[in-house]
């Protein structure tokens, strides 16, 4: 706090406990589970890193012009701000308690995250999808949760997608938003696809400026702790509430956005869809907001958003025994849409991806419309989502038209959903990685998995290219951890899966007793972090 | 990672009434330092650090900020990722003047 001082602090050069002493009203801040309590990774000596002693999360609750807010700031000079289990299980019980206490007026996550946290990924991915969950009930009972984004690491990976399912995004012109980092997708899809050496070209794509223009952050400021004060309290005061009419409006408008802007690759495309006639780095923030404030949305017809589609025979792309009648399609994108009719009772509906192709934009948008169309026809119809996925779709032109907004709907259709008394589970039976994995797998009720199944977050030849660890360390050490080890085994010993089906098992007959049973499969289990957010929620409810 | 551990008793007692403080940062070449009050006349130090090897460096430094600060009834706990020894004896005596603001 310094309010004398000539020059306003900068976010982008603030550490998450300087952001977050001069963002709330001076002295109102109260740290929950302070650096005090030493509550460490216990996976990092491990790898023989060192840990924080607040693993690089700073939460509590203080004051916002008077009105107590929850905050949770990430601090992103600790491991790039990633989620790790201490890390992740402090934001989920945050967000828990303020759906579930008085006298909170909004959540503001204050997010600098390069995503999920490698060497407890697993742990961090379970964390990410239990946080959106949790979000978004808050969300529903009616309290605001603000994403605030300008910092070093940007907002990538499950970031992102917390991020999309923020009531509201508030972003500096130094700030980036994502899914995959341009680093990732340069390592993926080779340097033509995306050059993260190219510094202009890495802001024209994800940085804070675009983001806005395109509607993916709902306010840009000034690179001042300030400026985010004062675009939060705007923003609070007329946040959009969660419920499906305003799911199904952003539904239009992401299909508008995939029509009108769905070819282009780099920023200038945009600008000139947009008819905006000055380059947009050029002008001054001030201008820049003008500008913005000037917009004509352009306006096409009705996304064409279906693709060619063929049935399929569940017993056999499952290679299980299913003995309930369905029709199920599959499209050239691999998306699963249909239906089961079990023999007596409620059809249930089938949703998912297929073949292990990858989620984009248009094929994220398939699902989410097949989802709320089950809520609106049939309330209370349970939903089956199918994954076989490699992940999210890593190219430039998804990321720049906002991968990570598409995603998060996904993943807010399906919570709102559950929230609205559908019965989600997930299917692995195949790939089920990163983004995918948790807008279709870690949002769900649980997750059951066919033997075959391959979970993951990375492998660990990455792992170990990211860590600089010995493949055989890893290899070693997974046996004993499954923190991060990628399979089936590690994610049933965690909790993320809750049963698998095995060969002698008829999954229809099976899916029927875990639809007439709430609740039961997630009864015993115990998910990485699960005592700490318990904790949080307890204190933070209580101040 | 290595462990080190520091104790100089028969310190004068450090002003000021705050309980605890949070310097720094883990990151490359930066440190997180926490201070704590308790009972007595020593300054306890332990020392967590990814960079193994440097145990005299880190007594001599500590030994200069003890005569510096008259850190008596202090514990601090340091989570180190390579800082020097420059970085180190600032953010102890950044750690100091922190406590000795109001609680």
């Amino acid at each position: 706090m310094r309010p004398d001082a000539l020059v306003a602090t900068s976010w982008y050069e603030s550490s998450a406990r300087e952001r977050l002493a001069e963002l709330l009203d001076p002295g109102s801040f109260t740290e929950i589970i302070p650096p005090t309590e030493r509550c460490i990774s216990p996976h990092l000596a491990g790898f023989d890193l060192p840990s924080a002693f607040d693993d690089g999360i700073v939460i509590g609750s203080g004051r916002l012009e008077g009105n107590r807010v929850l905050v949770a700031a990430q601090e992103s000079s600790f491991l790039g701000g990633t989620f790790g289990e201490v890390h992740g299980a402090k934001m989920i019980g945050l967000l828990r308690a303020a759906a579930g206490s008085s006298g909170v007026s909004a959540v503001l996550l204050l997010l600098d995250t390069g995503g999920v946290r490698l060497q407890e990924a697993n742990a961090g991915e379970i964390a990410v999808g239990q946080a959106i969950v949790a979000l978004l009930e808050a969300r529903a009972a009616g309290v605001p949760v603000l994403a605030l984004i300008g910092g070093r690491a940007g907002c990538f990976g499950g970031g992102g997608l917390i991020a999309g399912s923020c009531s509201a995004v508030v972003i500096s012109e130094q700030g980036r938003l994502g899914v995959s980092g341009p680093e990732v997708i340069e390592t993926n899809r080779g340097v033509e696809e995306f050059d993260a050496r190219d510094r202009p070209l890495v802001w024209r794509i994800t940085g804070g400026r675009t983001r806005r223009l395109l509607g993916i952050a709902d306010a840009y400021v000034e690179d001042t702790i300030d400026a985010f004060r004062t675009a939060a309290n705007r923003l609070l005061a007329d946040a959009p509430p969660l419920d499906l009419p305003v799911l199904l409006a952003e539904h239009e408008t992401l299909a508008q956005r995939l029509a009108i802007f769905g070819d282009c690759r780099d920023a200038p495309e945009i600008w000139q869809l947009l008819h905006l006639l000055t380059a947009v780095q050029d002008v001054s923030d001030a201008a820049f907001e003008k500008m913005v404030a000037g917009l004509q949305a352009p306006r096409d017809g009705p996304a064409a958003l279906a693709v060619a589609s063929q049935p399929v025979v569940l017993s056999e792309m499952l290679g299980v025994a299913f003995d309930w009648r369905h029709q199920v399609t599959i499209d050239t994108d691999g998306v699963i849409l249909g239906n089961a009719h079990p023999p007596s009772g409620v059809p249930m509906a089938i949703v998912g991806l297929a073949k292990g192709l990858p989620l984009g934009a248009a094929a994220a948008l398939r699902l989410s419309a097949a989802v709320q169309s089950v809520m609106q026809s049939a309330p209370s119809q349970p939903i089956l989502v199918l994954v076989d996925t490699e992940g999210q779709t890593m190219s430039r032109g998804e990321e720049l038209l906002g991968l990570s907004q598409a995603i998060a709907h996904l993943a807010k259709t399906i919570v709102l959903a559950r929230l609205s008394g559908h019965r989600v589970i997930a299917l692995l039976y195949g790939k089920a990685v990163a983004a995918a994995f948790i807008a279709l797998g870690l949002v769900a009720e649980t997750a059951l998995a066919l033997p075959k199944a391959d979970p993951a977050v990375m492998n660990l030849a990455a792992i170990a290219r990211v860590t600089k660890l010995p493949l055989a360390h890893l290899e070693s050490m997974s046996q004993t951890t499954p923190v991060f080890a990628p399979g089936l085994g590690p994610m049933l010993r965690l909790g993320a899966i809750s049963e698998i089906i095995g060969p002698d098992i008829n999954l229809a007959t099976r899916l029927g007793e875990i639809f007439a049973t709430p609740g039961k499969l997630v009864a015993n289990v115990a998910l990485p972090g699960a005592d700490l957010a318990r904790r949080v929620q307890a204190e933070a409810s209580r101040e | 990672m290595e462990t080190i551990d520091i104790c100089h008793s028969g310190l004068k007692p450090l002003p000021g009434r705050k309980p605890w403080a949070l310097v720094g940062v883990v990151a490359s070449g930066n440190l997180e330092v926490l201070l704590e009050r308790e009972e007595g006349d020593r300054c306890y130090v332990h020392i967590e650090t990814s960079v193994p090897g440097f145990a005299t460096v880190w007594r001599a430094v500590v030994e200069d900020f003890v005569t510096r600060a008259a850190p008596g009834g202090l514990r601090i706990l340091i989570n180190d990722c390579g800082a020097r020894p420059d970085t180190v004896s600032l953010r102890l005596l950044q750690g100091a003047r922190l406590m000795e603001d109001a609680p």
